[in-house]
Formats: C-alpha cells, structure tokens, sequence
C-alpha cells in the first residue's frame, strides 16, 4: 500500500534530514547566481520608489503611507511575483534530468516526493528570502518617512505574496515534471502566467456580459458562483484576501465593486488555506507522475 | 541468495524492445563485465537495476529485495557512475561530495577521505562545471564508494578518456576488486573488461546473447587466433589470402595485415608468404580474446 508507505516515510526523521538538505542545495545553488541579491534590490528598490512617485500617472512626488504603497504596489506586485516563481520553477527538474544530475541524485537513497519537496522549499526560501528583505527593507525606509505607519497589514502583504509565489513555483515545478523538454516546461508555466494574470480577467468579463449582465457585476451584485469561480485563480485568491485586510485596498475596491458583502463573502482564513491547496495540489500531482517517469 | 537476481526483466519504449527477457545472476565479490554493442540494451538494463526505470516485466532483486518497490533501502548501499556523469555546476567539488555524501548518511570524514583518496585534494574549490572530463570522471568515481556499498555500478567507465586517466580508471577498479567489492562494469572497450572481469554477459538487442567466463566462451566458440602481420608488399600479401579457405576476415590495419586462422594453421600461414616471395619484416600472435567472442556472438553465431 503506497500510502501506507508514504505515511511511514512522513514520520521519518531520515526523510526530514534529506529533504533539508535537498533544500540547502537548491538555495546555495540559485544564491551562487546572486538570484537572491538581485530580487531583494528589485523589490527594495520597487517599493520605494512606488511609495516616493505612486503611480507614473500622478504628478505625485511626497512619501506614500505603507498602506496606499501597498495599494499601487499589487499592481506590480500581481506580475513580478508570479514571473519569478515560474522563472525558479520550470526548469528545476527538466533540466536537472537533461544534465543529468538527477540520473545520479535518483541512484542515491532518496525517494522522488522527497526530491520535490526538497526543490520547491529551496526555492521557496530563495523567493521568500528576497521578497522579505526588499520589501522589508522598503518597508524600514517608508516607515521612517511618514508618520502613518500600520505594520501589520504590511506584515501580511509581504506573507501574501510569500504564498504567492510559492504557488508559482508549484505550479511550474509541475510542467517541469511533466514535460521532457525545457522549452515546452517554460511555455506551459508562461502560458498558465497569462492565463491567470491576463486572461482570465477578461473571460471573467465575458462570462459577466454573456451571463448575468455587465449591470449586476458594476454594481458589486453578481451571482455567488461568480465570486467562487474567481477563487479558481490564485491570483485572485491573493487579491481578495489582501482586499479583506488592507484598507486602502478595500475601499478602492469597494469603489469600483458596490456593497461590500458581495465583495468580500469569504474571510482571510479561508483565502489562506485555498492559496495552501493552490501550492499543495501541484506538489501532489507532481509527486503522482514523477513517481512513474522513467529516468533515462 | 545471489546478491544481484534480474530475471525475465522487459522494457519497451515507443513499442521498441531495449530490453527482453533478460535474466542475470551476480554473486558477492563478482567482477561482472556487461558487454554489447551500442544500443543493445546495458544502461536501460542498469537503470532498471538501479530503479531509475520502472521495467515492463519482470524483477531485480538486490540481496532479495525488489529495487523499484523498495528503491530506498537498496540504494544504500549501491555505488553508481553513470555513462554520463553530471554534477551540480555552480557547486564546487566539496561542495557537491558533502551533499551527496550528506544524502547517503555518510560520516563527516567522508569528503575529505574521498578528495584524499582520488587526488581531488587541490580541485576542491574548483566549481563543477571548471572540471574537465578526466577530473569529473574522476570525481564520478569517487562518488560511487560514499558509504562504502557492497555494489559499485559502472556504465562506461573509461569512454572518451585519454589513455592516462582511462589507466587510472582501470587501476583503481583493481583495487576496488581487491578490496572485495562486486563490480558491475559496462562496456563495449573489450580490452579493458577481458583484463578486469571474472565473468562476462553479452548483450546484443535487449537480449542475453551469452553469459560465461571467458575461457570458457573461447572453447565453446573454438575461436581463432589473430595474427597481425608487417609485410613487403602489403596489397600482394591481401590478395594471396583472400580467399584461402582456413584464413577468416583478412584485412589492413594501420599498414599491418590482420587475419585469423586455427592455431595449428599459424605456421601454414607464413609458409605460404615466403613462398610467394613475401616480406615478413614483423609478426605477432594473439590469442582469442573478448573482442573474437564479442564479433561471433553479435554476428549471429550460436553458441
């Protein structure tokens, strides 16, 4: 019985201990690339200057309080974190096994789950790692700029897209497994970026017009299977729950959806766990197939 | 119990058969030479015996315990170089042997043992893909003894490598050997796996064409000496034997002829150049060897 082994193995010190050492590998891996260093200065760098200029469309130039910086900064946000989870993602596996190195990782004691679980909290530290120290970095500077300053909710967007991006890399990390070639790795995990960050905000809004009606969706009432629907992107999933939490966020949207029950019908606790399933269902089915590839 | 049991082993891939039926027997302290052409079906066979493919049909038992079912715990203690052998590029020599010595719950001792053992000492951090062929082979072999398993797997140990370091390779299978190890060597360098090798399977088409030692093979194959051969003038000295009943595949090698013929036929051989005003400036005699076994048995003949 395959579970039964899997939950033996689950308890299993000797696993933990490869696992972390899988992981130790993969940071010390992408931080020889100084991945690390140039996320962190990006987003440092991304911060500050949101929270200094706010948009490119105002004629602003004043310190933004944490909170609207948090507003402008989902916008880039929304992208950047996502690219560099399927950037880390998609060739971790393929191009391990074109190398070859996994041919010589598989003939040591360790099983294939544990090889995945070990790439992806490796790269989730390496994301982690740098959205935590530039966007906390910019955090400090704000802070010490302006006078309104709310830790907490700053706390949780910095968490949110932590979860983001572990997503991300889920997600690509699967089509590395699947996939045999690099290429077709990467243009599934870029094509799953479009779909959840362009595409699917437009077929949202033909499935309003074709549907309900364009009225029902501008005045914040669509139907409830809607909003369920939209828990299906994960992008979505981190913008409700970061709407339900930051102020700015929220009114902004509350501007443009009407009533706030109809906005916001599910709380922060539920958006987190989804986005957990979001990051735990690809590891699973990843584990599913790695489990039956032949390694050749 | 043998310690490695493969029996009625399959693979296919796209319908095409690598491997078929395919049964093998490798007792402790063996020194295996696997043996066939490329494409015949060794390192399919091996990573199967590894578990890094999952086979068709069939089992491989290593010390009784199925490898794909039970991979974790038999891995332990096989050490493996594959025909390609890669390591992490950006991670220097230390750093990789840590790691993998790390995986294998070796002691702490262990890198720096093996960076002693294989003269690595001074490469140590040099990052991987700064090796060059020699030294990653090098390290490969190395690799393979983290944990000091009973088993040590090795598919094409010495291709592509200049005669020095494939001298090294080979000198330190000796020792391997001495030290009691089993050894599993695949390759199509005949010379190499003759010299190192208590027993030999032949593998042509997925399939087992001949599993025995050596000597055995040439006395059930009645094989034939090779005589190579320095003569004035070379072309006349082709023609004459073309031809002639008890001489198979005369032909020219580096300016020297190359025949084979029954050892009691070797003198009638030379007779018949001097007969004909032929040269001989040079000659030498080589018994059978694998490399006879190997182009009868792939040819077709029946054993």
């Amino acid at each position: 019985m395959r579970w039964k082994k899997n939950f033996k193995l689950f308890h299993s010190r000797e696993m933990w201990k490869r696992i972390s050492y899988l992981a130790k590998k993969e940071v010390m891996y992408n931080f020889r690339n100084r991945w690390i260093i140039f996320l962190s200065l990006l987003f440092l760098g991304l911060s500050v200057l949101v929270s200094f200029y706010g948009t490119s469309l105002e004629a602003h130039k004043d310190w933004l309080g944490l909170q609207t910086t948090i507003l402008y900064m989902t916008t880039y946000i929304e992208y950047m974190v996502p690219i560099i989870g399927v950037i880390l993602g998609y060739s971790t596996i393929v191009r391990e096994r074109k190398e070859g190195s996994m041919e010589l990782l598989l003939s040591y004691p360790v099983d294939r789950g544990e090889v995945l679980a070990g790439k992806f909290l490796g790269l989730w530290i390496v994301l982690s790692t740098a959205v935590i120290i530039g966007l906390g970095a910019g955090g400090v500077v704000i802070s010490l700029m302006v006078e309104e300053v709310v830790f907490a909710e700053y706390y949780l967007f910095i968490l949110s897209s932590v979860i983001l991006g572990g997503v991300f890399i889920s997600i690509s990390m699967m089509f590395s497994v699947i996939f045999e070639e690099e290429s077709s790795a990467m243009s599934a995990s870029i094509f799953m970026l479009f779909l959840f960050t362009f595409i699917w905000l437009f077929s949202m809004y033909a499935l309003a017009e074709l549907t309900f009606g364009w009225e029902l969706l501008e005045i914040g009432q669509p139907p409830q299977w809607y909003f369920i629907l939209q828990l299906f992107n994960p992008v979505m999933l981190w913008y409700t729950l970061l709407a339900l939490n930051i102020v700015p966020l929220r009114d902004w949207a509350l501007e443009f959806g009407g009533k706030e029950p109809e906005i916001h019908p599910y709380d922060t606790w539920v958006m987190l766990v989804l986005l957990v399933i979001w990051i735990a269902v690809p590891l699973v089915i990843s584990e599913i197939i790695f489990n039956k590839k032949d390694i050749d | 119990m043998s310690l490695v049991e493969i029996s009625g082993l399959e693979k296919k891939f796209n319908g095409v058969e690598a491997v078929s039926d395919l049964d093998l027997k490798l007792e402790k302290g063996d020194i295996y030479g696997f043996l066939g052409p490329n494409g015949a079906g060794k390192t399919t066979t091996i990573r199967m015996m590894i578990g890094l493919i999952k086979p068709d049909k069939g089992t491989v038992k290593i010390r009784g315990v199925d490898v794909w079912k039970e991979g974790l715990d038999v891995r332990k203690n096989i050490g493996y170089l594959p025909e390609r052998v890669s390591f992490y590029g950006n991670l220097t020599v230390h750093e990789n042997l840590d790691f993998l010595c790390k995986m294998k719950e070796s002691s702490k001792g262990c890198v720096k043992e093996l960076l002693k053992d294989f003269k690595l000492e001074v490469h140590s951090d040099k990052k991987c893909r700064n090796l060059s062929k020699g030294m990653n082979q090098r390290l490969g072999i190395a690799q393979t003894l983290i944990g000091d398993p009973d088993l040590v797997i090795l598919d094409e140990p010495t291709a592509g490598l200049d005669p020095n370091i494939r001298r090294w390779v080979k000198e330190k299978i000796i020792s391997l050997k001495e030290s009691g190890k089993t050894i599993f060597i695949s390759s199509h360098v005949l010379s190499e796996v003759q010299e190192l090798c208590d027993k030999v399977g032949i593998l042509s088409d997925g399939k087992m064409l001949v599993e025995d030692d050596i000597e055995t093979l040439s006395k059930k194959l009645s094989l034939k000496d090779r005589l190579e051969l320095q003569l004035e003038p070379v072309d006349k000295a082709l023609d004459l034997v073309r031809g002639v009943k008890y001489i198979e595949r005369p032909r020219l090698e580096d300016g020297k002829l190359v025949l084979y013929c029954n050892g009691d036929m070797k003198m009638e051989v030379i007779r018949k150049f001097l007969d004909e005003s032929v040269d001989i400036t040079n000659f030498s005699v080589k018994e059978p060897d694998l490399e006879e076994v190997f182009v009868r048995l792939t040819e077709g003949e029946e054993v």
